[in-house]
């Protein structure tokens, strides 16, 4: 019979209109993010930045806008930190760099700003760091060193192991 | 322009780039008699980012997330590629831990981008509820990667090397509620689509390709094996360690727009057993290294290299040619669905205008690697 195919079609339908609702009611939902979350707004600590500036030099599309002086006692200090975030791909490259892990994604999603002089993020007047941080890029725990009683192998082995850094997750 | 059919009109059509069912901004420049297809030229361009030239002026490791938007419907696949061919210049050594997680983490996505494919095919056929069913899975493909490295499509997950991140509890999660929900889905679909007459009535018959032409034209992937043509590098040219599983690859005969379906919505199961034993596989690496030995700053060795890989659309290549800076000499990419499409002009003269529809759909392009 013609049609009978479209019929067991409707009948799917049918059932699958009467089924739980899959949808997330936002916004008296929140969605529930992952972890490891990257998007929305960069968090940094302040105090544990060494101003080194690999994290403006991992990144691809020149996000991160960094200014460094001289201060008295001859001390690098940052007076420029702005994460230009118009440009940014999220793609983690600046928070898998930082040597000390002080910059971070935060869990913030909902981004949105009426001026368009808003979107860069000035990390030097507010780190944000009260904000749902994002585990992205934390690197799991060393195993514990074993501490073998006394120095068996001599120093060269150690010097060439020394060359080869471990890129990435270190 | 002369007239074949004194009762119709001759006209050009442009179909696109602001077109729903061209699947981004592809342009067909076509002429009718009437309501005939005479002839047909895709025109495209119109998503150009110059991806090939911004990955020259940027690092190895920084050229990386560009190449997630290639494909955007499947961003880690096109991380592979590119790699396989940095890394087949720089001669490290993948852990088979991050090998298994390359593997997982592009079968999880070729899902995903069939999910999108299948879906909008019928959607463009004018069933627009059978596109939400297959977005539901893709949604829990996406959750999985999400858990994974923290991007739902832009992942740039895959290293030189290895991979960025480990798998933890969540993706276990995630991949279980997927691994769940999927067979029933299938079973569901099938119910939903197989026998619809309407959906027959307009694929069954409609743009066939024969064996010859697809071979011809350099189709690969889904559409190629939905002609007859039994290739598919995860078996015939393995990379990874896709040699280590065992696998079957479907073949459809009829090459119609109905076959390119059939032999999509097959491939799904192959994909969700693979996904299983990949998943069994990875499980048995627990704790096991997900970085090879590469230096910090990657100075690549002067030398070109090429690697291909099976992406969802197709054969996906990338060639790196290398003078020994920090960035790459020139990068270039041969991208599936830009090849897959010239066969358009050929295939469309003497099809409706509604069949041009089909044919577009059935062929699931994405503009992003079209225009790169
Ligand atoms: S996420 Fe990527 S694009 Fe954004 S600031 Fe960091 S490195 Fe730059
Ligand atoms: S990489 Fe880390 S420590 Fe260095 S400047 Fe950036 S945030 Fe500070």
């Amino acid at each position: 019979m013609f049609g009978k195919g479209i019929l067991k079609g409707l009948m799917v339908t049918g059932k699958e209109a009467a089924s739980k609702r899959l949808t997330e009611k936002y916004p008296e939902e929140k969605p529930n993010l992952p972890d490891r979350w990257r998007g929305g707004s960069f968090a940094l600590d302040k105090e544990a930045c060494i101003n080194c500036g690999l994290c403006a030099m991992a990144c691809p599309n020149k996000v991160i806008r960094q200014k460094f002086e001289k201060d008295e006692e001859n001390k690098k200090i940052c007076t420029e930190f702005v994460m230009d975030r118009q440009y940014c791909l999220y793609c983690g490259l600046c928070v898998e760099a930082c040597p000390k892990g002080c910059l971070h994604f935060t869990q913030d999603f909902e981004t949105a700003v009426y001026l368009a002089s808003d979107v860069p993020q000035d990390l030097l007047a507010d780190g944000n760091m009260e904000a749902p941080r994002s585990k992205y890029g934390e690197k799991p725990p060393l195993p514990k060193p074993v501490i073998t009683p006394k120095p068996a192998a001599p120093a060269a082995p150690a010097a060439s192991a020394a060359k080869v850094e471990e890129g990435g997750d270190k | 322009m002369q007239n074949l059919n004194v009762n119709s009109e001759r006209y050009t059509l442009n179909m696109g780039p602001q077109h729903p069912s061209t699947h981004g901004v592809l342009r067909i420049v076509a002429d009718f008699d009437g309501e005939t297809c005479v002839s047909a030229d895709p025109q495209i361009g119109y998503l150009h980012r110059g991806m090939e030239k911004l990955l020259e002026s940027r690092t190895y490791v920084q050229g990386m997330p560009y190449t997630d938007r290639l494909d955007y419907l499947a961003g880690v696949n096109n991380n592979l590629p590119y790699a396989l061919a940095v890394e087949k210049l720089l001669g490290v050594e993948i852990p088979e831990r991050a090998s298994l997680l390359r593997m997982l983490s592009c079968e999880i996505m070729r899902l995903a981008s069939y999910m999108v494919g299948i879906g909008i095919y019928i959607m463009d056929l004018g069933a627009v509820s059978a596109v939400f069913y297959p977005y539901q899975q893709r949604e829990y493909a996406l959750e999985v990667m999400s858990a994974l490295c923290g991007a739902r499509m832009t992942q740039g997950y895959i290293r030189f090397g290895g991979v960025q991140a480990d798998w933890n509890e969540q993706c276990d999660a995630a991949l279980q509620k997927l691994l769940d929900e999927f067979p029933p889905f299938l079973e569901m679909y099938h119910k939903l689509v197989d026998e619809n007459e309407i959906f027959l009535h307009r694929t069954k018959g409609v743009g066939v390709v024969t064996a010859e032409q697809a071979k011809a034209y350099g189709l690969t992937g889904a559409n190629l094996r939905a002609s007859g043509v039994s290739y598919d590098l995860r078996r015939d040219a393995p990379y990874c360690l896709y040699d280590r599983f065992k696998f079957k690859v479907p073949v459809q005969q009829a090459g119609d727009c109905h076959a390119r379906y059939v032999q999509r919505m097959e491939e799904c199961e192959v994909i969700y057993q693979l996904i299983k034993d990949i998943y069994a596989a990875l499980k048995e690496t627990e704790g096991g290294e997900i970085m090879g030995k590469v230096p910090k700053v990657l100075r690549v060795p002067a030398g070109e290299a090429y690697a291909q890989t099976e992406n969802p659309k197709g054969i996906m290549g990338c060639m790196v040619a290398s003078d020994g800076k920090t960035n790459p000499l020139r990068v270039h990419f041969r991208r599936p669905s830009f090849d897959n499409i010239a066969i358009y002009s050929e295939l469309m003269p003497g099809h409706k205008m509604a069949d041009l529809v089909t044919i577009i759909a059935s062929f699931d392009i994405v503009l992003g690697e079209i225009d790169a």
